[in-house]
């Protein structure tokens, strides 16, 4: 989506500042047995991420890095401890679950499986109708028919249990249960996991097409960087729960500004035989979030540490072309 | 020199209460020796059925109709029960794709790699000290103490990288690895492809590389069979497949993996259509209902494998049409 002069007076639909979930890791009996001082681990640490009507951004990172998690706490399937979430201008962070309710009609979850999501013993008109019921507005099968048209469903397929789907069509219903009450923001956490590849490309043609007609802004949780650079507007780069590069996907792509961002991107492997590489693969994997590092938590596996990096933990700080970055020392 | 395993014309139904489902029509193939092959195919194709039938562990209710599998000029099919357990694990080796599921939790490491090798002769100091190399070999650190410890104290990345030294154990002369990176980040699967290629310069067998994932096809394989709805469409050198692909399907395929698209594209390409129900096996090309490029003859004559090179065939009637 081009971004012109109105964007920067809009509001963002979703404004997140400061977010920080944690959990916990130790019941107080076992941290006081295990004299553990800190029970507690932050999945996610001090987030501000905002989603503009119409946009879609993507949330990358390694499993573990509480991509899921942040996606989650915005429709209050886990609590933040710190910061606040504000959608359409309204806050969301503490409202008690009769509060939540009204907010899931415009905000909505694709889940990550799309068989294991659906409810094995119904059929898809009753999955893709359910959501009137949870709300309690009168569910009309013309709708739902229009629902499975818009999402490329033939009617055949009205009476069938999600068994007798392909995971393509089971992705479909996926998508038709999330636009039921014609959210303002989908939520899609891993949306072409499990997917073959053509497949892929007619799920995110769907989607994209969706987002044109109806307006409606995507969070995509994926670790699909290849289909990330195609789809998103924006890109936010998620390690242990913190935020350390956002921006413009293009630039991103372009020259990643976080040494992390860069090793993920040359990660990928290259379908083309002539591009290979001798792997200047990434040493480690991520820490467990109990151990976190000091200083900046990525230096431990970063190729252009300093010795700053170890003590000193990096702010946010943004780039000429208007990125965030966490790192003493971008590269971009 | 005699192809390590080969797969000569081997057609397999499964059974279902509504009709056999024709899942392998003969598909031929042949792994060379000290050769990376390649399967790729989507859901559905049948590369899982080809590994399951090569290690003989076929579901109940497939049914073997023709072909036969020589694995160093042994047939298979007529191997004892006896014969066929020391071949799997020991002369063939399999790595899976979930590294979570694919060992046992209440075993060590240690324990789990000096069982494997039950049928040597050594002493178990020995096996043991078997057992740390090996681990050493595929990147474990601190092998020594690691070995005792359980597979859920260890990482997803480093279980795949304990698979791979489980799997390498007995020295076996094919490895089959399904899709050995799916579960991982991609972090960790650039670090497993790497392991590969390490491991290369010294194991001396072949390798079957059972994938979707075109990406890690091109950074392994020296040779691609490429698989659809059950039979064998094209094969080739890497760079074959890669730049010259011969049948419309696998041009759809690299087509649709955003990774190649070199313009940024709001639009990402698919292949329009459905595989076909392979309880009604079409009469013609298998891929014709789908391809951009069929003509009359491909919906009603089953074209066969054409040669492009010496070293490069496919299934399509483009090619045997002068």
């Amino acid at each position: 989506m081009k971004r012109d002069a109105t964007y920067y007076q809009m509001t963002d639909l979703l404004k997140i500042t400061g977010l920080g979930v944690r959990f916990r890791a130790l019941s107080p009996l076992a941290a006081l047995l295990q004299r553990e001082a800190d029970p507690w681990i932050d999945a996610v640490l001090d987030v501000s991420l905002d989603v503009a009507p119409g946009e879609t951004v993507a949330l990358v990172g390694e499993s573990g890095s509480g991509k899921t998690t942040l996606g989650r706490s915005i429709l209050g399937l886990v609590r933040p401890q710190t910061g606040s979430i504000e959608f359409e201008g309204a806050e969301l962070c503490g409202l008690s679950e009769a509060a939540y309710k009204p907010v899931r009609r415009n905000i909505a979850m694709m889940f990550q499986d799309p068989v294991a999501s659906l409810s094995r013993r119904r059929s898809v008109r009753a999955q893709i109708a359910e959501p009137y019921k949870v709300h309690d507005m009168p569910a009309d099968d013309d709708e739902t028919d229009s629902l499975m048209e818009l999402v490329g469903l033939n009617r055949s397929f009205r009476n069938r249990f999600p068994h007798e789907l392909s995971g393509g069509q089971a992705r479909r219903v996926g998508v038709a249960r999330a636009l039921t009450l014609s959210p303002k923001l989908i939520i899609a956490d891993e949306p072409t996991a499990g997917l073959d590849v053509s497949v892929q490309g007619e799920i995110l043609n769907l989607m994209r097409d969706l987002q044109q007609k109806l307006g409606i802004s995507y969070l995509i949780v994926t670790h699909n960087l290849p289909v990330v650079q195609h789809v998103s507007d924006r890109i936010a780069v998620m390690y242990l729960g913190r935020l350390l590069e956002q921006g413009d996907t293009r630039s991103i792509f372009k020259r990643p500004a976080h040494p992390y961002t860069r090793v993920l991107l040359d990660a990928v492997p290259q379908p083309d035989p002539a591009k290979r590489r001798e792997l200047t693969s990434i040493e480690g994997e991520v820490p467990s979030l109990r151990e976190r590092p000091t200083g900046c938590e990525f230096h431990p596996r970063c190729a252009h540490k300093q010795e700053r990096c170890s003590w000193d933990s990096p702010e946010s700080q943004s780039l000429a072309d208007g990125r965030l970055v966490r790192c003493h020392f971008p590269l971009a | 020199m005699e192809p390590v395993l080969s797969i000569k014309d081997l057609s397999v139904d499964f059974s279902t209460p509504t009709g056999p489902i024709h899942a392998l029509r003969r598909v031929n193939l042949s792994v060379p020796q000290k050769r990376i092959v390649g399967i790729v195919g989507e859901s559905g194709s049948g590369k899982s059925t080809v590994v399951s039938a090569v290690m003989r562990l076929l579901a109940n209710n497939a049914n073997v109709r023709g072909g036969e599998i020589y694995f160093e000029g042994r047939n298979i099919f007529t191997m004892k029960e006896k014969e066929l357990r020391a071949m799997r694990g020991e002369d063939i080796a399999m790595v899976f794709q979930d590294p979570m599921t694919a060992q046992t939790p209440v075993l060590s490491v240690g324990q789990q790699m000096i069982d494997i090798q039950y049928r040597r002769s050594l002493p178990y100091k020995e096996k043991r000290q078997q057992a740390i190399e090996m681990l050493n070999r595929v990147g474990i650190p601190d092998a020594d103490d690691r070995v005792d410890q359980y597979p859920h104290q260890f990482s997803g990345g480093m279980r795949q990288r304990i698979s791979i030294a489980m799997a390498l154990m007995m020295n076996p002369k094919l490895l089959i690895a399904d899709e050995p990176t799916t579960a991982l980040d991609v972090t960790l699967e650039a670090q497993i492809i790497h392991l590969f290629r390490e491991l290369r310069k010294t194991f001396d067998g072949s390798i079957i590389v059972v994938s979707h994932n075109l990406g890690l096809i091109a950074e392994l394989c020296d040779e691609v069979v490429v698989m659809y709805a059950g039979e064998v469409v094209e094969r080739a050198p890497v760079d074959d497949i890669f730049y010259r692909a011969a049948h419309p399907y696998t041009r759809a395929l690299l087509n649709c993996d955003p990774a190649r698209l070199g313009e940024l594209t709001q639009d990402l390409p698919t292949i329009p259509g459905e595989v076909p129900d392979l309880q009604k096996v079409p009469a013609g090309c298998i891929f014709s209902s789908r391809c951009a490029e069929d003509f009359d003859t491909c919906a009603c004559q089953r074209p066969l494998m054409a040669a492009v090179t010496s070293a490069h065939e496919a299934r399509c009637h483009l090619l045997s049409n002068d």
